[in-house]
């Protein structure tokens, strides 16, 4: 069920899509704004297992355990990244560029 | 009703700034505190365990991590407003935030906001409930996300192993 204060959590991954689709510098600000969707994404099924009654928080916590081993894969390729060039800027990861 | 007010605007401020902010640091703070004033929402709508869970495994495990990743980078300090992605953006985040504000205002106190949760009603939390449900009824979900965990575990130690040659190696 969808409360009212599930639309600030709906306004604040709104704000980090947008992050994330903005041109960053460094690689790790995108990665950021993602974590900033999950946490968003986290907190809103938490409020609607607690505003609907039903005592039911599997889904909150296995998002929560899947965003973070996306974010550790995510950080893995900054790492590499960061060894292989020197530098995580976006504008070196331009190999599909057309 | 104020609180609630407080913490939905100070987490709308903080999102903007993960969003978009001149250095890495500044993200990386805000962040946590988005994760902060998330759980201060969650808190005041009745929940006791999970904004606890956010805070110490998100919080204290994985943007530990992130805050320790920033010293990879390198950027300058060139001003707080107005370098890099926060150039053009910000206007529009300003003018997005009131707006968000003010719808929230209006629910607020418009009376569209019932708050769930009384107190002492039930001699045990149903969120605790709800939680050790994942142990009985959803023991799936438990296998399958110690799956992934193991899996991405070894997925990382290939992706950081080196010993090759070519546009992807690492150390």
């Amino acid at each position: 069920m969808i409360t009212s204060m599930s639309v600030m959590f709906l306004y604040s991954f709104v704000i980090c899509t947008i992050g994330l689709i903005m041109h960053h510098t460094h690689l790790l600000s995108t990665l950021l704004c993602l974590e900033g969707m999950m946490l968003s994404i986290f907190m809103a099924l938490t409020m609607s297992a607690l505003s609907s009654n039903t005592s039911s928080f599997i889904l909150p916590l296995t998002i929560l355990t899947l965003s973070a081993c996306e974010a550790g894969v995510g950080l893995a390729l900054l790492v590499a990244s960061a060894r292989t060039h020197n530098t995580a800027n976006l504008k070196n990861l331009n190999l599909l560029q057309c | 009703m104020e609180i609630t007010l407080f913490f939905c605007c100070f987490m709308l401020v903080c999102a903007m700034m993960v969003a978009a902010s001149s250095m890495i640091h500044f993200a990386v703070v805000s962040l946590l505190f988005v994760a902060v004033f998330g759980s201060g929402l969650v808190v005041v709508e009745g929940g006791s365990f999970m904004p606890l869970v956010v805070l110490l495994i998100y919080l204290g495990g994985l943007l530990v991590v992130f805050a320790f990743c920033v010293g990879f980078t390198d950027d300058p300090f060139m001003g707080f407003w107005g370098v890099g992605v926060s150039k053009g953006a910000v206007f529009l985040y300003w003018v997005g935030l009131l707006i968000g504000i003010c719808c929230a205002w209006g629910y607020l106190w418009g009376g569209m906001w019932i708050s769930v949760g009384e107190p002492w009603s039930e001699v045990v939390v149903g969120e605790s409930l709800g939680v050790s449900e994942m142990y009985c009824n959803g023991w799936v979900f438990v296998v399958v996300c110690g799956w992934a965990l193991l899996i991405v575990l070894f997925v990382i130690t290939g992706l950081i192993r080196g010993h090759r040659r070519g546009a992807f190696r690492s150390f």
